[in-house]
């Protein structure tokens, strides 16, 4: 059976779409719900004049999906208003992330992103006011049990997620993009002096372009779980071609990777955008930044595990050893997150204490 | 071709194999399921869709049984849309239930080319009715007895308003019926067709009445011509009073599925249906004063 993943086909070369056939879109459609993908191909899609290349039923679903991400940046915007008001007396630029940090640098594809939870990164010392302000604002962590506060406080780059009680949206604070028990250290410290205030808000930020790439490419080498893999190279597909405009961005990029100890997540990031979709990356760039790859066969079996891991996204698309490959990446994942002597206890833990 | 001109065998071999795919309204879907409840429940009551070979399908459905114990203790269904399972597993005699209101959850999520209301519609002389209620109101009751006195059945769950120019778009389906709502209608006409009743759901019993031939094929869009908000009240005659649009207009947002996430054009689109329509209140206890005063209504406009 024919297991192509057609967003890969498409991202790559938008005009394929003219020699589908309705099954191919079928296929399309269905696979880019499940990646959460398919506002964005519409996207695609018009940027590319190809829209009255597609049937009506397939173009039905894209705007269906294009209405859902409208009204989510709707609701982005209004969110980001609020927390603005709620931490006005923390004295503190509120620094937005990922997601509702690239629709407000306006990034073209951003309006199309789907995602679930607001993140935003605050001094290490202030965690205590903003939670507090938050609080009094009418977002609440819940009943989160005491390993979890502890696994939280003491192990990782944020405090547990706060949901608004009225509004039902979850936000995350972070105080670094790293778990503090993980191997690497990106200095939270420069993500913040070099953070850039967006225009028309009266107090809020975004990171820099560099370390808006860096920060999704380490996410998604960090990450334990695939279900966003794909939506997460396109983030980085979209950012790159978008940054990359400016001639500086590729020097600017090296260096700052280098600095913040993150040259090997940013060339795995960089490798499989652009063996997926053919982003295209300047040639000293990518000589430049594979030395930092991980030693042979482990550079190899990596890259083989997580294309697979990544792509398999819909049953039709599902790769061979997809079950083993995700296992692995899910260990790997906690692996990078903490020791061993730590990580061994807190999976043992994690599969014996059922969530209530 | 029409499901029932397949023979049940052989029906019932492709419903469990490939799946089946057939036309509800404007969208095309495909069921695989290899429970007894469901190929006979699709069989009886879906007799008169039409059977496609389309490669392109609006929505993937699979009921099954979880693969764990509960396959022989207590058994259960799950309800499978491409993949995702929007909802827990139910008891398996509810299975055939659990296809029809997994539909409906698929629909009001994947329909945003129309102005989604939780309503039922009816038609006479091309002009619709629309009755849109919260759950409770008896507005089933009413659709379903509506349905066998010589309105066509558009839909008894959920009005599809064409965003494009304000139409209603067909969408026949089995119309809900609950706890005593059932014996009301079996009683109401000898031409009722039912299915069986599934017991003990989080909403009673429930039991779904086939939507006629007509209804099934006839896939004209009427203009909207009378929005009313139905409400069953013990013992009251059946009184149409007039509504004010405002008022009417709050109504219909609140029975609206998809009014947040369509933003300015769910304004625009129920302005423009407000606007377009007659707006009533209405209260009724008795479905034969229920049905001459609809049919006066439509006689006289």
């Amino acid at each position: 059976m024919n297991r192509q993943n057609r967003i890969i086909q498409v991202v790559k070369n938008p005009e394929i779409v003219k020699t589908y056939d309705l099954r191919a879109f079928d296929l399309l459609k269905r696979q880019a719900q499940a990646a959460d993908l398919l506002a964005y191909l519409q996207f695609l899609f018009e940027q590319h004049d190809l829209l009255a290349e597609l049937p009506d039923k397939f173009l039905e679903h894209m705007e269906t999906a294009r209405y859902y991400a409208n009204a989510q940046h709707r609701a982005v915007l209004w969110e980001v208003d609020r927390i603005e008001k709620a931490l006005s007396s923390c004295d503190i630029p509120v620094i937005f992330l990922k997601g509702a940090a690239y629709q407000l640098s306006q990034i073209p594809f951003s309006k199309t992103r789907i995602f679930s939870d607001i993140d935003i990164l605050v001094p290490k010392q202030k965690l205590e006011s903003v939670e507090n302000a938050l609080s009094r604002n009418g977002w609440s962590m819940g009943k989160v049990s005491a390993y979890d506060q502890r696994y939280y406080r003491q192990w990782m780059h944020e405090i547990p997620p706060m949901r608004h009680l009225r509004r039902n949206t979850v936000i995350d604070v972070h105080h670094t993009i790293l778990p503090e028990t993980s191997r690497l250290h990106p200095d939270p410290g420069q993500l913040m002096s070099e953070s850039v205030k967006v225009p028309d808000w009266d107090n809020v930020f975004v990171l820099a372009p560099v370390d808006m790439v860096l920060h999704s490419a380490t996410h998604l080498l960090h990450e334990g779980e695939f279900h966003h893999a794909l939506r997460d190279l396109v983030d980085l597909h979209e950012m790159i071609k978008f940054f990359s405009t400016e001639s500086i961005f590729w020097q600017q990029l090296y260096e700052r990777a280098k600095q913040q100890q993150l040259l090997r997540p940013l060339y795995y990031a960089i490798l499989f955008i652009n063996k997926l979709f053919g982003t295209s990356i300047p040639q000293w760039f990518m000589q430049k930044i594979e030395k930092s790859r991980a030693i042979f066969p482990i550079n190899s079996i990596m890259t083989e595990l997580f294309l697979i891991a990544s792509t398999s996204i819909h049953d039709s698309c599902t790769l061979p050893g997809n079950t083993l490959a995700s296992w692995l990446l899910y260990i790997r994942g906690h692996y990078l997150r903490m020791p061993l002597y730590l990580l061994v206890p807190h999976l043992l833990r994690k599969s014996f204490v059922s969530e209530k | 071709m029409i499901i029932s001109s397949l023979p049940f065998k052989q029906f019932k071999d492709r419903v469990s194999s490939s799946g089946i795919s057939f036309r509800v309204g404007p969208f095309s879907v495909n069921v695989r399921s290899s429970i007894d409840t469901v190929i006979s429940g699709i069989y009886l009551l879906y007799s008169n869709y039409h059977i496609l070979d389309d490669d392109f399908i609006d929505f993937w459905i699979h009921l099954q049984q979880p693969k764990n114990l509960r396959r022989w203790y207590r058994p259960q269904v799950v309800f499978n849309l491409d993949g995702f399972q929007p909802f827990k597993p139910l008891p398996l005699s509810q299975a055939f239930a659990f296809f029809e209101w997994g539909l409906n959850w698929a629909v009001a999520k994947h329909a945003n080319r129309y102005l989604l209301l939780h309503s039922a519609v009816l038609e006479k002389n091309n002009r619709a009715l629309i009755l849109p209620a919260p759950p409770g109101s008896g507005k089933s009751t009413l659709c379903a007895a509506l349905s066998l006195s010589g309105w066509r059945l558009l839909t008894d769950e959920m009005a599809l308003t064409q965003l494009s120019d304000g139409m209603i778009r067909p969408l026949a389906r089995p119309v809900s019926l609950k706890n005593e709502s059932i014996n009301i209608i079996r009683a109401f006409s000898k031409e009722a067709v039912i299915g069986n009743i599934a017991k003990d759901t989080t909403k009673g019993d429930v039991a779904h009445l086939k939507a006629d031939k007509q209804a099934v094929s006839d896939q004209s869009c009427p203009a909207p011509q009378w929005l009313v908000s139905p409400v069953y009240t013990p013992e009251a005659k059946a009184v149409l009073e007039p509504m004010d649009k405002a008022e009417m207009f709050m109504h219909t947002v609140n029975n609206c599925f998809n009014y947040n996430v369509l933003g300015p054009d769910a304004f625009h689109a129920t302005t423009r249906l407000v606007e377009q329509c007659d707006c009533y209140h209405f209260s009724y206890s008795q479905l034969d004063d229920a049905i001459g005063l609809f049919d006066k209504l439509a006689f006289e406009s």
